[in-house]
């Protein structure tokens, strides 16, 4: 193997100190050769650039061409002294992109995790560790992490909902800064700040709110109108009531065939709010959360899956048009099936993913079926609402 | 003889460089008139950018002891140099090692202020017991540093103008006072000695307090930002009356709103765009 640039260098610390409860920060190298020290620095051409899609694109931090601005051992432990940098405990080999991510024992605790075992992590001190990875590796983890946060915020915000107890909006908001914190994705944050919104709003300052948007939401998002913001908020408070509903336990004497319809009605009703959100990934997110929720509160049978899948399977005539990505896209109904059935597909150019859920030929035969079946795009909820449901045209 | 002295007979006794430098010139001077000025605060070993964006001044201070804002080193090289106490600025570039907050002020706040500017940094030259920046001059003794900075001083009412001259002279593109690094030597040579680009950089400075919220621009860390969001929605808005922190936040152009590890890059993207290079 040839030599690379990056094998004259190793990372020994990252720039400032400990801000927050994570962060992720630009790696200091050490040139092993000169003792020399210099920041992991973006070429300024590739500084700044937007994607197709109008999305800002960071730059990968890479070495400097040239041993610009580096500086010596002495001027390294000088700058650290005054909290420029801070070194690792030891030493990691330097590699193109690599970034350092720090984390508190508060962050942990809050997501419930410990620090996954892929990263090299040190012990920078009680409390904290760092580790030295990717860029999308770190990115990646802060937004898994995110995830989590948003989602407990949002159990806590049901429960206030729920119970009226208005004490654990303090709570919520703790969360949701540090799901802001860590997550990076443009449509996570979006739905974090919601959830942040929803709490303000529960919380014995709910003047807060106007804070929220002003200062920072209309930065963040400048086609959110406040009137828009308002809108969302209302539709995830109600979209929190309906779920409410879901996880409540049948009555004594509803058998299982009525508790099934009934869930079917109310996940059918999840759908047509979400239909309210415009933004698709956002929508995707929540259709994700509302099956996630459902598959914990309801046992699917094997029965089920099966008759779902044997009209997957024996479907033909497939096509694919936009009504049935439009089915899918807005409709819950299909992630009541096991996950092990729509597994996730990542990141997808192709038209053919533009579900995050399921893989494209699922996504495609299903959709196919349910339009075969006659259900329509946007009919399917007012359907089950009104006097039919999936389980029972599948059964007959 | 300093960088900037002469530059004119320097110039026109070589032919090349005479082309190069007249063929800059235009948008040296488009450039240089709208350069914003970048400050980069928030070193959390001394004063934090939250105290000084909520202390009643609302100002970046000078370097006087009072404050804690600005290190012993900084105060012992106004001495060295017999400069008054300062706010430091570099025209159009951003340095990561003095905090965690860029913020970009343009020409308009220079108004207001007395002050001066060097094509370097102070600071670097006169550093102890060598100058980080690397000189051709007899010795490092402060007398030689002194009277070299000093006659590279300009005041900041013609700062400007000097600066179109220096871009459209030691730079073959104006781009590269960002990209690359000069390309002609200087007589000290302290652009061929050193590799940093504070050795090159316009450094200007204000003999008093900046208002932080007349600042045009501003990108932070992911930290940096996340601490200044916290505070902004810890306190309900009081009627009409916003507070410093409220005003930068709502009213000052935030460069990557989520905050970014590359605020520094991020912030001289923005100048450049605005400057049209």
């Amino acid at each position: 193997m040839s030599a690379t640039p990056y094998d004259e260098f190793e990372i020994v610390g990252f720039e400032g100190g400990i801000a927050v409860e994570c962060e992720t920060v630009l790696p200091i190298a050490r040139h092993i050769k000169t003792d020399l020290f210099a920041k992991y620095v973006a070429p300024l051409i590739r500084s700044g650039t937007q994607s197709s899609a109008g999305h800002h694109i960071e730059p990968i931090p890479r070495l400097p061409p040239n041993p610009a601005a580096m500086f010596t051992r002495a001027e390294a432990d000088k700058i650290a002294r005054q909290e420029g940098l801070t070194f690792l405990p030891e030493p990691v080999a330097a590699f193109e992109g690599a970034m350092v991510i720090y984390v508190t024992a508060s962050l942990l605790d809050s997501v419930d995790e410990w620090l996954p075992p892929s990263m090299d992590w040190q012990i920078l001190r009680e409390g904290i560790w760092v580790a030295c990875s990717h860029k999308s590796v770190v990115d990646e983890l802060m937004n898994r992490w995110g995830e989590v946060l948003m989602n407990k915020a949002t159990d806590l915000l049901e429960r206030i909902i729920y119970t009226h107890d208005r004490g654990l909006a303090a709570n919520v908001e703790h969360l949701s800064d540090l799901a802001l914190c860590v997550a990076g994705s443009e449509t996570l944050r979006a739905r974090i700040y919601l959830r942040s919104g929803l709490a303000i709003t529960l919380s014995s300052t709910p003047e807060r709110l106007d804070n929220l948007y002003q200062l920072i939401i209309r930065r963040e998002f400048r086609d959110w109108t406040w009137d828009e913001y308002r809108k969302r908020l209302d539709r995830l408070a109600e979209i929190l009531r309906l779920r409410i509903s879901l996880m409540k336990e049948p009555s004594r004497t509803e058998g299982a065939r009525q508790t099934e319809e009934r869930s079917f009605q109310d996940i059918a009703q999840l759908s047509s709010h979400l239909d309210g959100i415009e933004d698709i990934a956002e929508r995707y997110a929540e259709c994700e959360a509302i099956a996630r929720r459902y598959r914990e509160q309801h046992h699917i049978t094997d029965d089920d899956i099966n008759r779902v899948a044997l009209v997957i399977r024996n479907s033909s005539k497939l096509r694919l048009d936009g009504k049935i990505l439009r089915v899918l896209k807005g409709e819950p109904l299909f992630y009541y099936l096991s996950p092990d059935w729509f597994r996730h597909t990542h990141h997808s150019a192709s038209a053919e993913d533009l579900s995050p859920l399921i893989d494209s030929s699922t996504f495609i035969q299903t959709a196919r079926n349910i339009i075969d079946m006659g259900l329509m795009p946007g009919i399917l909820a007012e359907r089950t609402l009104g006097r039919d449901s999936l389980g029972g045209r599948l059964r007959a | 003889m300093p960088i900037l002295t002469n530059l004119s007979s320097r110039i026109k006794d070589d032919a090349a460089w005479y082309d190069s430098y007249k063929m800059n010139l235009r948008k040296a001077r488009e450039i240089a008139y709208r350069m914003p000025l970048v400050h980069v605060s928030g070193n959390s070993s001394r004063v934090s950018f939250l105290q000084l964006i909520t202390s009643p001044s609302e100002e970046i201070p000078t370097s006087a002891d009072v404050y804690g804002y600005c290190s012993d080193e900084t105060r012992a090289a106004e001495t060295m140099l017999e400069l008054p106490q300062c706010v430091y600025f570099y025209a159009g570039r951003s340095h990561p090692a003095f905090g965690k907050i860029a913020l970009a002020f343009d020409e308009k706040c220079e108004r207001h202020h007395s002050g001066s500017a060097t094509p370097f940094d102070t600071g670097g030259l006169a550093s102890r017991p060598e100058g980080k920046i690397k000189t051709a001059l007899p010795n490092h003794k402060p007398e030689t540093i002194r009277r070299f900075t000093k006659a590279s001083t300009k005041s900041l009412q013609v700062w400007r103008e000097v600066f179109v001259h220096f871009l459209a002279a030691y730079f073959s593109r104006p781009v590269e006072y960002w990209e690359g690094r000069p390309f002609k030597a200087d007589p000290e040579e302290l652009m061929s000695r050193n590799d940093d680009w504070r050795a090159w950089v316009f450094e200007v400075r204000f003999y008093g307090g900046q208002k932080i919220t007349d600042a045009v621009a501003w990108c932070a860390s992911r930290g940096q930002r996340e601490i200044l969001r916290r505070e902004a929605l810890a306190h309900p808005p009081v009627g009409a009356v916003r507070s410093p922190l409220q005003r930068l936040l709502e009213e000052i152009h935030e460069i990557s709103p989520p905050g970014t590890p590359f605020y520094c890059d991020e912030l001289e993207r923005w100048v450049r765009e605005k400057v049209g290079v």
